[in-house]
């Protein structure tokens, strides 16, 4: 008698509990038609919010024979070195133009060329005593190295302009002319929030 | 006619289902992204406070080398304490639906305080005061961005309060449905009261593999340690309440789950008692 209870009692279970999940699979597949692709989305949207360390891969920054630049140095880090000897400069450059990049060394500004691609390039840097402070003894003619870690580029300053922060028309990107601006804060013993630039423009030597 | 009840009864415990699966969900975002103190407790064991205050110091120090001033004069312009009032005065206006400002007086206070100290009173001329000035609303502005990290705090103020009214009102109405399935139970299970905990194990087991579902969803589909939204600190807080609240809806499924299968072996045990023994 005990056995048949327990008999009755395991099958009557074990129908209950596939009712159950069968219940599920319709709400399940009830949410699936009516708003599966909305849910789908969410996901695939959250899922891209984070970083995949993980499969970070570097490659090394090339520039080939029409000089176009291949894998592009990673945002954030250096992949060059700015010497200017008139005023015994030599600071690191990274690409972009955070202040966390510019409290290490110059930064590049992300919407302007690279040196070597043949159009504008714009660098900033601060005007710390051992950065851009001395930019003032700049002269034409004197000589700026970029020393990318794909090539070296020299270039010959041409001209100095003292600018209002808001004209950025002064700093033109164009694709057919290798200039090199780079600009500091002015004026260089300047104290509070510096609402001016001093920009040096030097074009690319043959 | 039996047939029919049973029917009947299998509608209840789908309905059933769903109600307990919006019942539970409902109660999760109230007790975690509802509740205020949740919130601050959240930050309190992801160190956001600190993380937060780090960051300001750090963007005082974006400023700092541009500025031709002493480093002296960027110390001490913010506490601790008060970028955690700041930061909870912040919470607090999106839990109330108001728009109380942050005070920045004292950063300014503080600022010139620094300057008079360090460089001497008057020290400055005109056009210096005046970049100073400046200078002390960028300080201010970069302040408030980085309590805030957006700009839609205003918005979601506006919101947030009339959502959770709402998901309150929704929360009563969900338990009045739930009591009111359970008395059609009873009212059509006159002769064999103790049949209702079949139905309610059956919804309690259905209700519960959906949660371990959903779960295994989201898991499989968003990578919720890596997830990264506006700053390290916020990252980290996200992080911390999207894993508990799965933590949650595990725990709920397995609970649920678990009290179905009693539920319906006792059931069927005394029904089967009764009948054979």
């Amino acid at each position: 008698m005990h056995n048949k209870i327990i008999r009755k009692t395991t099958k009557a279970t074990i129908i209950n509990i596939i009712v159950a999940l069968f219940i599920t699979l319709a709400i399940v597949l009830l949410i699936y038609l009516f708003c599966g692709a909305e849910i789908g989305e969410v996901i695939s949207i959250a899922s891209k919010i984070g970083i995949d360390v993980e499969n970070k891969e570097e490659k090394e920054t090339i520039i080939n024979e029409e000089n176009e630049i291949e894998n592009y140095p990673e945002y954030g880090t250096q992949y060059a070195t700015i010497e200017i000897p008139t005023i015994d400069v030599n600071l690191p450059v990274y690409f972009g133009d955070t202040y966390e990049v510019l409290k290490k060394g110059v930064g590049h500004s992300s919407g302007s060329y690279f040196p070597g691609e043949g159009g504008s390039i714009v660098f900033m840097g601060h005007n710390f005593p051992t950065f851009f402070r001395r930019f003032s003894e700049l002269k034409k003619g004197d000589k700026i190295i970029v020393k990318a870690n794909y090539g070296e580029y020299q270039y010959k300053i041409y001209d100095m302009q003292i600018i209002k922060e808001t004209e950025t028309e002064k700093l033109p990107i164009q694709k057919d002319r290798e200039i090199l601006m780079v600009y500091t804060c002015y004026p260089f013993n300047n104290i509070g929030y510096a609402t001016q630039r001093y920009v040096v423009y030097a074009e690319r030597e043959k | 006619m039996k047939t029919v009840k049973k029917v009947i009864r299998y509608m209840i415990s789908i309905l059933l289902t769903i109600l307990i699966i919006l019942l539970l969900f409902t109660l999760i975002v109230s007790f975690t992204l509802g509740h205020k103190e949740y919130i601050y407790q959240k930050f309190d064991e992801t160190d956001y406070y600190t993380k937060i205050y780090e960051q300001v110091v750090s963007s005082f120090e974006d400023y700092m080398y541009q500025s031709g001033l002493d480093i002296k004069v960027f110390e001490n312009l913010v506490s601790k304490e008060k970028v955690k009032k700041d930061t909870n005065t912040i919470i607090s206006n999106i839990f109330s639906g108001i728009n109380e400002e942050i005070e920045t007086q004292s950063i300014k206070d503080n600022f010139n305080a620094n300057i008079d100290r360090i460089m001497g009173n008057n020290a400055l001329n005109i056009t210096q005061r005046k970049a100073v000035d400046s200078l002390i609303d960028k300080l201010v502005k970069k302040y408030t961005d980085t309590i805030l990290h957006f700009e839609y705090e205003n918005k979601i103020n506006n919101y947030y309060k009339v959502i959770m009214q709402y998901m309150d009102i929704f929360k009563k109405g969900i338990i009045i449905a739930i009591a009111v399935c359970i008395l059609a139970l009873i009212g059509i299970t006159t002769r064999r009261i103790y049949r209702i905990f079949n139905f309610l194990g059956i919804s309690c087991i259905s209700s519960g593999t959906f949660l371990i579902i959903v779960n295994i969803v989201i898991n499989t589909g968003i990578k919720i340690q890596k997830l990264a939204i506006l700053s390290d600190a916020m990252s980290e807080v996200i992080r911390s309440i999207l894993t508990q609240i799965l933590n949650i809806i595990t725990l709920s499924g397995c609970t649920l789950i678990a009290v179905g299968i009693i539920s319906i072996v006792l059931t069927n045990l005394i029904h089967n008692w009764r009948k054979y023994a």
